[in-house]
């Protein structure tokens, strides 16, 4: 899984960081002062780096908890995301983080009493409450059995039930989750793409069977699962294959006791376009034409223009519009 | 056959290789290498230079300043050879605290004490016991630390992380000196059968080094179209990028016959050519 690891000596003798340099006990273990050192240098080939990524164990410090950006999941109540990771070690090719990152390496965070202490802080500030988002820059749970981030995070959601944690994933990890009882205002959000876009785009994701076998199991056991469809990405038979994954999606689950579900096109920051286009001038994907508009990317619909739309039609057959929402 | 040239036959892995500059601060470290991969001196130059098909060795000289001097001119006298970032490796003697002589050593820590500063190869695979680096301005008598010492890492890497991606850059380094075995026992015989020994790992470390590249460069690299076209007209500096990426998407897009019958046509200028080219993606959904 990883080639090395880099560890901050600040945090070396942290027992989160000897605990995991015990379970990677033949990989190499570098020292570094700060993980931006080896995380943020120049020169750095995100798409050669990512066959030989190493785990960077450091101390995160600063604003821990951060605003989501405008148009970012639900409504209401203030909504706040925070990272314990960065960097995911799948490989999708559509996924932004290729180009916001400069590094393919995945850092943990190690100091999750000071981001428990932070949300903490932020839900006291929020009358208790608030949404709050894990997965922005990371996938939650695909390190679970190594960063035990649910075992950790899951008592403060459990102490104040009118706060929200979102945990967004494509990990079949769910083993912790499973074994705890099940909290209502802990939703684990899974990301779906059709058959085709999944085989073509999504390298080292679980397939989607066995994701959605473990969002059943979730369900069973009485946790709040969501869906989301994004990011759909034109092809010439986008319909039909969302269709048929539709048609597997809400025939495993109970459709009337999912969280929400919801659906977005293809977009990123145009900066971040430009550099996973430089990377994977391959990619068919980026020969598509694309929109630019106030410095975001998305896919050109060389259809009839109305995908999205009949898309949404299509989920209208399955769950209720208070259920629904699309990503802006 | 010379190891050197089966070692080539094996990476070359048809046309998508880097080219491979190694830079080696002293003749006696340069001579086994020299030899086994079948390297021709190349005459002139600021350094001494030996070349052989794909790959560029340069001599520097003691210490960092050489160092950088030498990989900055390999760098520049063989820019034009590839179209592909070459692969940098330095290979040479080390002290070390710990390690006995003859060990072998893959570095993955290059810290300079002079400007504080540390970097980090990318830590490739490798049956190679692994390192840290301290690269110091006087030879270390003292072994300090638990790394290896030697006179030219850091300022090697700064320069040739200029050049290639720092996944193409690596360090390696042979134990030639340590706490028993004092710097003043190193001769010339034993360096040069230290440094016979090293190129085994050299030629390994090459190959994987190699396998990277060539998958990259495969990548990266252009549909033919592409040099038809750029013969035909004159392109700006901004024009001739927006070709190269179109020609890229169109290959990525499975459209290269497309690209071909563009580049046939009778256009008059670049800027016709890329308008054709232009909207022959217009319309391509995957």
């Amino acid at each position: 899984m990883f080639a090395a690891i880099y560890v901050e000596k600040e945090i070396k003798q942290h027992p989160r960081t000897l605990e995991i340099l015990n379970r990677f006990s033949d990989l190499p273990v570098i020292d570094c002062e700060r993980y931006g050192e080896v995380f943020n240098r120049n020169a750095q080939n995100f798409r050669i780096q990512k066959q030989l990524p190493s785990l960077i164990l450091a101390k995160k410090f600063g604003n821990l908890v951060l605003p989501t950006p405008e148009g970012y999941g639900f409504e209401g109540q203030g909504s706040y995301y925070f990272s314990h990771m960065m960097n995911c070690v799948y490989d999708c090719r559509y996924c932004f983080l290729q180009g916001m990152y400069r590094s393919a390496n995945t850092v943990l965070f190690v100091n999750y009493e000071d981001f428990y202490f932070d949300l903490e802080r932020y839900i006291k500030n929020t009358n208790n409450a608030g949404n709050y988002y894990s997965g922005y820059d990371c996938d939650s749970l695909a390190l679970e059995p190594v960063s035990h981030f649910c075992q950790f995070f899951l008592p403060l959601f459990r102490k104040y039930p009118d706060a929200m944690l979102e945990i967004r994933t494509k990990s079949t990890q769910v083993r912790g989750l499973l074994e705890a009882q099940a909290l209502n205002n802990v939703i684990v959000a899974m990301s779906f793409a059709s058959e085709a876009a999944t085989a073509r785009w999504e390298h080292k994701v679980p397939s989607l069977k066995k994701r959605l076998e473990a969002l059943v199991k979730l369900q069973k056991n009485g946790w709040p699962v969501a869906l989301r469809f994004e990011p759909i990405i034109y092809t010439e038979t986008v319909l039909e294959e969302y269709a048929a994954l539709f048609k597997l999606v809400f025939s495993s689950l109970n459709a009337e006791k999912l969280h929400s579900v919801s659906l977005g096109e293809f977009r990123m920051p145009t900066e971040f376009y430009k550099n996973i286009s430089k990377l994977y001038p391959d990619e068919a994907l980026y020969a598509q034409p694309i929109n630019v508009q106030e410095g975001e990317v998305s896919l050109k619909d060389n259809s009839d223009g109305s995908t999205i739309e009949k898309l949404e039609a299509m989920l209208n057959e399955f769950v209720s519009p208070t259920q629904y929402y699309r990503c802006a | 056959m010379p190891v050197g040239k089966e070692l080539m036959d094996k990476t070359s892995m048809a046309d998508f290789s880097s080219p491979v500059n190694l830079v080696v601060a002293h003749a006696i470290e340069a001579k086994p290498i020299i030899q086994r991969l079948g390297l021709k001196s190349v005459n002139g130059g600021a350094f001494r230079r030996y070349q052989a098909q794909g790959v560029n060795l340069v001599v520097s000289g003691i210490g960092r300043v050489n160092a950088a001097a030498a990989t900055a001119y390999l760098s520049a006298v063989t820019i034009d050879d590839s179209m592909y970032d070459p692969i940098w490796i330095n290979a040479g003697i080390a002290g070390h605290k710990t390690f006995e002589l003859g060990v072998s050593l893959i570095i993955r820590k290059i810290t300079d004490p002079v400007t504080n500063r540390s970097y980090y190869p990318l830590p490739i695979a490798s049956s190679l016991p692994s390192s840290d680096l301290v690269t110091v301005d006087v030879p270390e008598e003292e072994y300090s630390q638990n790394a290896a010492f030697d006179m030219e890492g850091s300022a090697f890497w700064s320069i040739a992380t200029k050049f290639s991606p720092i996944e193409f850059v690596q360090l390696l380094k042979i134990v030639s000196d340590n706490p028993e075995n004092t710097i003043n026992t190193l001769s010339k015989d034993k360096i040069e059968t230290l440094m016979d020994e090293l190129v085994v790992g050299l030629q390994l470390l090459i190959t994987e080094l190699q396998t990277l590249a060539s998958q990259y460069n495969c990548a990266i690299s252009l549909p033919t179209a592409y040099e038809k076209m750029v013969q035909r007209f004159n392109f700006t500096v901004t024009q001739s990028s927006q070709l190269r990426r179109a020609c890229q998407q169109f290959k990525a897009a499975g459209l290269e016959p497309k690209l071909e019958e563009i580049s046939a046509l009778k256009l008059q200028s670049a800027k016709q050519l890329l308008a054709e080219i232009n909207a022959g993606l217009e319309r391509f959904t995957i």
